[in-house]
């Protein structure tokens, strides 16, 4: 074995993006028609706002063995459903109390705006992201917790 | 999913009747084909451009809250008949043809029986075979200058029209394109076609045709004045969008043309192609002041307040609703530089790149700025060639005078023309009114008969349906009575005569409305009649309900207002001129002093009417009294649009125009029957001190109470007491409560002729719900498993449409499909997991969720 390889476990997160229909999806489509590349981990469950996003789904995917889940929304008042993000933004700041509670980091969990037309800071973020969980190695909790 | 082929367009013949052909698929083009798809009217909507959109397709961010949101004029109404998806990857509903790179090229015929010609230039690729690989992209040679981001960069002869546009739509560009075959071998899908003729469609039977073609933004190129062409970091308005836009030239960074450095100084030059005499350009564009503001605001936002930000202005324009309170925000806290001048020139600067801008301030010093990025805010094009047809009965135009609109006003044109083309409506048979949902009473009801609510009431009877129209007043008209403008008062009396000649419309005298219950489409409610002495009370059935409760003068007690006789507000002397009581010839000395009590705290708007009719006063008087001394104190003229007219027309007559700032206003003396004024006049740079014959107050406009009423309708108003809209860009005349519309002086300040469009457009919002027999269930919305209610009524406020309610019958939480528009707001809340929207059920999501891990 190469020492790099043993210095930087070979580990490909798991991670999971809750993003609304109108805003971060829409940027993740022109990062793609604009041939802009981000890790393959993401894994993306589109929903019509970000204001339906239960905590269960947040739970779950962490119980799941995600060792991250992004959330993605539109800016503060672009919100096709005028304030469907800022619910989830109140929401989410519970969320990472509770996540906590449950044994994760909350830095696993991240809320973010990125808007139709933003397709740059859609990869930025995606990259940025996946960068974060790596550094800080697969979620432990899942081995640990007996369910 | 109409998109771009002729195979999918009956010509008439078949069971899709075509009711209207829209020209300019911008903003206002596409409002009215959804409105019209709304109503289940076929429409074909055709664009020069290869994409939908228009100048809006260019802009990330627009004002007066910087906020994007095309999506918010998507239907609302039986949604499922079109896609849920932002605007800008293009216009999908089963209703609407979208042909892109298309033009009419003739109208023939009577309206109802129109022919249409269109044009329409072959892409080179068939969007029904295209996956969107972007293979033939990659094979092109050829590198043209991409004009979608206004040539700061470079795109293949195959391409996107809009970066955002769905992938299959590419098309090309056959000016550029050399024939070449490479992206005909690279097409994995056989897709491409470089043989692909234009095509010549012929629809017959048309109902009408909508031009909403725009206007064209002037060409700095054509006046040598400012640079723009030679100095490469010289650029325009919509050029500085796509600068600064993620999905521009440069990806988001804030970088200047010539050398691709970051730009730390900004200057913009107002009134570019506008407000210039010396080009036969006597208009003003009306959205460029706001346009300037919001392109400051952004860029001190992205670079976190680092870039130096100065506009150079004449006026500062901002006469919408909002937009005074945006430029202080701009100023106090974005820290945006305004400065009063008209630069002289632009010159390069020093190093390489930079530019100097030499000005005179208002202190009449000569000054010199540096500059890393000069944006000219370049106005509307002087003329626009109309098309021959667009006199003709049956084709309703937009934007007749050609004039730069903002989103709103846009919208209500469109709407407006809407309303006008129902005259020849064409429905399709197609099954949208057996749909199972709410059957819909086909009776409107208007609150308030001035210039608005007339207007609306008129339209809506026109279209077929019956209106219960209430004025608490004795007598209906309004504010309409005291217009004094032309073609406004004769447009005001007409309208009064039909309305009162209208069997269709029911006018409720000294009446109010006491009680409003029920669903859109369905509503009851009680209205209480007090005559002569006599109270009834009649209960009411209405599918809709507009309110245009209008407003009145505002009052105001400062620069000495009711202490003299000798001063008078403007609506006074607009009266007295009018009725000719005023005898002009004994006056020697007159003054106005504009924004008296308006455009600060806590009354921060302007009122929109008073600089045009100080203008129009003062040139009265010295038209018919030249000898007499007319001086205007202002702090900026709000004469937009062709209004501009009656500034150039005041200053030539000899009227003086003083400026004054909120530290600098001018101070009013009375003293038995003597007005003294003194201020200070920044051109002479001296104190002035004077006692005109008469001080006229340009006092502004209030809305009327409506305390009362909003305990009865469940509609909010803003810190000034105006009804508010949904959103004041995208929805102006709804009231956030699906089948509630606004218009008029109650909604926002406004001249009598636009309230009297505000209200058509309402009126067009209501016939939406009113034309229909019934209210179709969409299939993503929010349903109630009741067995798992319990009742807690978390959800009911969580909605922001109002959807929820509880239902005092059955005891049970109930949503209304209409107001619905399955965010999930309600289901997220719900700790009895008892809500699911359509598709998108919790149960789904988990195994989503669980697939991917």
């Amino acid at each position: 074995m190469s020492e790099t390889e043993t210095q930087i476990p070979s580990y490909k997160p798991r991670i999971v993006a809750l993003v609304c229909n109108w805003c971060t999806y829409t940027a993740a489509d022109l990062a793609g028609t604009s041939r802009l590349s981000y890790p393959a981990e993401i894994r993306m469950v589109r929903l019509m706002c970000t204001g339906m996003i239960d905590q269960k789904y947040i739970l779950k995917a962490f119980l799941d063995g995600a060792d991250g889940v992004f959330i993605g929304g539109c800016h503060p008042g672009d919100c096709h459903y005028l304030d469907g993000n800022l619910k989830a933004e109140r929401r989410i700041g519970g969320t990472r109390n509770l996540i906590e509670q449950f044994g994760f980091y909350p830095e696993r969990l991240k809320l973010q705006w990125i808007g139709a037309s933003e397709g740059p800071e859609f990869q930025h973020h995606m990259t940025e992201f996946v960068e974060r969980i790596v550094a800080m190695g697969p979620s432990q909790v899942r081995d640990r917790m007996i369910l | 999913m109409n998109q771009g082929h002729q195979g999918n367009i009956e010509t008439g013949n078949g069971n899709r009747r075509i009711h209207a052909v829209i020209a300019g698929a911008g903003v206002s083009g596409m409002r009215a084909a959804f409105d019209l798809a709304e109503l289940g009217h076929d429409v074909v909507l055709v664009d020069k451009t290869p994409y939908a959109g228009g100048i809006l397709s260019k802009l990330d961010h627009q004002f007066p809250d910087n906020h994007c949101g095309m999506c918010q004029i998507l239907p609302m109404i039986d949604r499922d008949k079109g896609t849920q998806i932002c605007l800008r990857k293009g216009v999908f509903h089963d209703h609407i043809t979208f042909l892109p790179q298309a033009e009419i090229l003739s109208v023939d015929g009577a309206p109802g029986q129109l022919k249409v010609n269109i044009s329409k230039k072959g892409s080179g690729v068939d969007h029904r075979l295209c996956t969107g690989c972007g293979a033939c992209e990659d094979a092109c040679p050829i590198s043209v200058k991409d004009d979608f981001n206004e040539n700061y960069s470079t795109r293949k002869a195959v391409y996107l029209g809009d970066p955002h546009q769905n992938e299959s739509m590419r098309a090309i560009d056959f000016t550029a394109c050399t024939r070449c075959g490479a992206c005909v071998t690279a097409c994995p899908e056989g897709a491409v076609n470089l043989e692909a003729p234009d095509e010549k469609l012929a629809l017959e039977n048309v109902g009408s045709v909508i031009l909403a073609t725009g206007t064209g933004q002037y060409d700095p190129a054509d006046s040598d004045l400012y640079g723009f062409g030679v100095l490469e970091n010289v650029v325009t308005s919509q050029g500085f969008e796509r600068i600064i836009s993620s999905s521009g030239p440069y990806k988001g960074e804030f970088l200047r043309p010539s050398d691709k450095k970051p730009v730390s100084r900004i200057v913009w030059i107002q009134c570019v192609g506008s407000r210039n005499l010396a080009e036969n350009a006597d208009h003003c564009s009306s959205v460029c002041c706001m346009f300037a503001l919001k392109e400051a605001v952004l860029a001190r936002e992205k670079s976190a307040g680092t870039v130096k930000t100065t506009i150079f202005y004449m006026d500062m324009r901002t006469f919408g609703r909002d937009f005074q309170r945006y430029r202080d925000e701009a100023v106090t806290k974005h820290g945006v530089n305004l400065v009063r001048c008209r630069v002289h020139s632009v010159e390069p600067g020093e190093n390489d790149g930079d530019l100097k801008i030499s000005y005179v301030d208002p202190n009449g010093q000569y000054q010199e700025e540096t500059a890393d990025l000069v944006v000219l805010s370049t106005g509307r094009k002087h003329a626009v060639v109309r098309p021959d047809f667009a006199g003709k009965d049956g084709v309703f135009t937009l934007n007749e005078r050609f004039e730069f609109k903002d989103i709103a006003e846009s919208l209500i044109a469109a709407d407006v023309a809407v309303g006008k083309s129902l005259a020849f409506s064409k429905k399709s048979d197609t099954d949208d009114d057996n749909a199972i949902g709410r059957p819909v009473s086909d009776n409107a009801l208007v609150l308030g008969s001035g210039p608005a609510g007339l207007s609306a009431a008129l339209t809506m009877a026109v279209a077929g349906v019956t209106v219960d129209l209430v004025e608490h007043a004795a007598e209906i008209g309004g504010n309409g009575p005291s217009v004094t403008t032309r073609p406004e008062k004769e447009r005001f009396e007409k309208l009064l005569r039909d309305v009162s000649a209208h069997g269709g419309i029911t006018v409720h005298k000294n009446a109010r409305l006491t009680v409003h219950t029920g669903l859109p489409g369905a509503y009851e409610g009680m209205l209480y009649v007090g005559e002569n002495g006599r109270e009834t009370v009649r209960p009411l059935r209405y599918g809709s309900l507009i309110l245009s409760t209008g407003g009145g003068i505002m009052q105001t007690d400062r620069y000495g207002a009711g202490l003299s006789n000798r001063i008078v507000t403007i609506f006074d002397l607009d009266k007295q001129l009018e009725e000719g009581t005023l005898d002009v010839a004994t006056l020697s000395d007159v003054a106005f002093i504009q924004c008296a009590g308006t455009r600060e705290e806590p009354v921060n708007y302007c009122s929109r009417v008073c600089c045009a009719k100080a203008l129009a006063g003062a040139s009265a008087i010295l038209e018919k009294n030249p000898a007499a001394k007319v001086r205007i104190f202002y702090r900026d003229i709000m004469t937009y649009g062709e209004s501009e007219k009656l500034y150039t027309a005041a200053r030539r007559l000899g009227a003086l125009f003083i400026p004054f700032d909120l530290d600098g206003k001018p101070e009013v003396a009375v003293d038995g029957g003597t007005v003294t004024v003194k201020g200070f006049d920044p051109v002479m740079q001296e104190a002035v001190e004077f006692t005109p014959d008469l001080l006229v107050l340009s006092t502004g406009l209030a809305p009327s109470d409506t305390v009362d009423l909003r305990a009865v309708i469940p509609v909010s108003v803003t810190a000034d007491g105006f009804l508010k809209e949904a959103n004041s860009k995208w929805r102006p005349v709804d009231s956030g409560k699906e089948g509630i519309f606004l218009c008029g002086l109650g909604r926002a300040p406004m001249k009598a002729g636009e309230a009297m469009d505000e209200g058509a457009a309402a009126a067009m919002r209501a016939l939406r719900i009113l034309l229909r027999k019934t209210l179709p269930l969409p299939k993503v919305r929010a349903v109630v498993r009741h067995s798992l209610c319990s009742r807690c009524e978390a959800c009911i406020p969580e909605c922001p449409y109002g959807a929820r309610y509880l239902d005092f019958e059955s005891g049970r939480i109930m949503v209304d499909d209409t107001s619905c528009q399955g965010c999930g707001a309600c289901a997220s809340v719900c700790p009895n997991s008892s809500v699911y929207v359509g598709v998108f059920d919790e149960m789904k999501v988990m195994r989503e969720i669980e697939g991917f891990l």
